[in-house]
């Protein structure tokens, strides 16, 4: 188990998403940065889909109440085991008693804690994620509160006895950058195909939606990122269209023309119009982009986004790989 | 094996307390012994080289000195890719266990840790430096023990 010593609102149990009931009007919810967890759990030697603690609100303490190797990743943040300094994307092991301190991300927004065996709270609906609108899955379906004390899986038999653990360089360093997008660290680039609805906005509206420089807006949460910015409206239709299914990643334009992203815990269905999808490959860095911050679409081909997923997914598995020869050849 | 090589050993040897140095290429075998009494120069020249295959005693301990190695071949990195600062600097005190700097092998980092507390008197590779298995990285200067 682990104890959260000290915490802010938001922070909660993910895993990979619930699917499957989407048409009951159940959202996906899950990781906001997917690939964090992903490689979280790899370095681990954890099932790909363990559950984690994703951080959005800090400083975050936790006390292991047992033995455990963690991983920090996510969010570039400054971190503490006992006041010893924790590298990010790195796996190394607590003893029991131990307390970690996850300080303010220096860049990032999101860190995800990973454990040992996973976070072994009951799967609901197929999911240990929590869903906050209905309010259930993850730790009792709510926001971790201080004192609560939180379940681990059983720990895998193969340890690692090398000292000092290992870690890969965070996914920003290790897969390639969006192409052309001039990308800092004070703007997000992500990649867009076009959807459903692309082709009845105007010329002018279109330009401006791959040109503008977005504003991230406070309101943005796990459910949707609010963008301000130019106006753009759609034509045909009007403003609202009959309520269709949605995904995260859709980026809507409501009536006030300025876009909605849809974000882990996207709304199962919605009525406007859809300009564009973020590619699955690039929801990771959206994720971790900042409110406040600013944002730039950058087009990409249905080819172009499954070659950026199968990067994702190499890298995923060269770090299993890696991690399995590691864990064989340790003494 | 030429007499310039053969300097460059005597060099390293004498840079990394090494006392007695087996070699071997191909057929032909050279053990090389250093005189305790010669002193040593102190030019910083690389460390690491093919063709050491064994090494015996360590002067380095008896100066109060100890030399960190990979443990593993690999890329040397003297800070984290996310952070400008080293680990450690040079001149200021380290314990054993702390992370010194980090050995690259395909996606996986490894942690250099310093294996006994003193100060860290000098680094022996350079960032981004291939490194092979048991190349001194770095030297530790002993405290006195009180």
């Amino acid at each position: 188990m682990i104890e959260i010593v000290s915490t802010r609102a938001l922070n909660t149990v993910q895993d990979l998403g619930r699917f499957g009931h989407r048409g009951e009007g159940v959202c996906v919810a899950g990781a906001m940065d997917r690939l964090a967890l992903s490689a979280g759990n790899r370095l681990l030697g954890n099932d790909p889909g363990a559950a984690a603690i994703e951080v959005t609100m800090f400083p975050f303490v936790v006390r292991f109440l047992r033995d455990a190797r963690f991983a920090l990743t996510g969010a570039h943040c400054e971190a503490t085991l006992d006041g010893a300094a924790v590298l990010p994307w790195w796996a190394t092991r607590a003893d029991a008693g131990a307390t970690l301190t996850v300080g303010a991300p220096l860049e990032g927004a999101i860190a995800c804690l990973v454990v040992e065996g996973g976070i072994g709270v009951e799967p609901r609906l197929g999911s240990r994620s929590t869903d906050l609108k209905i309010g259930f899955g993850g730790f009792e379906g709510r926001t971790l509160r201080k004192g609560d004390r939180i379940p681990l899986g059983p720990a895998g038999t193969a340890r690692s006895a090398r000292p000092g653990g290992w870690g890969i360089d965070p996914a920003r360093l290790a897969l390639p950058p969006v192409p052309a997008a001039g990308e800092t660290t004070r703007t997000t680039a992500v990649r867009v195909m076009p959807a459903g609805e692309y082709e009845k906005f105007p010329e002018p509206a279109r330009e401006r939606f791959w040109g503008a420089q977005w504003s991230i807006g406070a309101n943005s949460n796990r459910s949707a990122f609010r963008l301000s910015g130019p106006r753009l409206q759609a034509q045909g239709h009007g403003d609202v269209m009959y309520t269709h299914g949605i995904v995260p990643g859709i980026v809507q334009v409501p009536p006030s023309g300025q876009p909605i992203v849809q974000m882990a815990d996207a709304n199962t269905h919605g009525g406007y119009p859809k300009i564009g999808t973020v590619i699955e490959a690039d929801r990771w860095r959206l994720a971790q982009a900042r409110p406040g911050g600013a944002l730039r679409f950058v087009p990409a081909t249905r080819d172009e986004a499954l070659a950026a997923l199968a990067a994702e997914r190499a890298w995923l598995g060269s770090i299993s790989d890696a991690v399995e020869r590691e864990r064989s050849a340790a003494p | 094996m030429n007499v310039a090589e053969l300097r460059s050993l005597v060099r390293h040897m004498r840079d990394h307390g090494v006392e007695t140095l087996d070699v071997r290429e191909r057929h032909a075998r050279l053990r090389i012994r250093l005189d305790p009494a010669h002193p040593a120069r102190d030019d910083g020249a690389p460390a690491g080289r093919d063709g050491v295959i064994e090494r015996r005693g360590a002067a380095a301990r008896g100066r109060g000195r100890a030399l960190v190695r990979a443990d593993v071949a690999g890329t040397f990195a003297d800070a984290h890719p996310l952070r400008p600062e080293p680990f450690a600097a040079i001149g200021t005190p380290v314990r054993a266990g702390q992370v010194l700097g980090l050995l690259k092998v395909g996606v996986l980092y490894r942690p250099v840790l310093a294996r006994t507390d003193g100060v860290l008197a000098r680094a022996l590779a350079g960032t981004g430096a291939a490194v092979p298995r048991g190349a001194p990285l770095f030297e530790i200067r002993k405290e006195e023990s009180t």
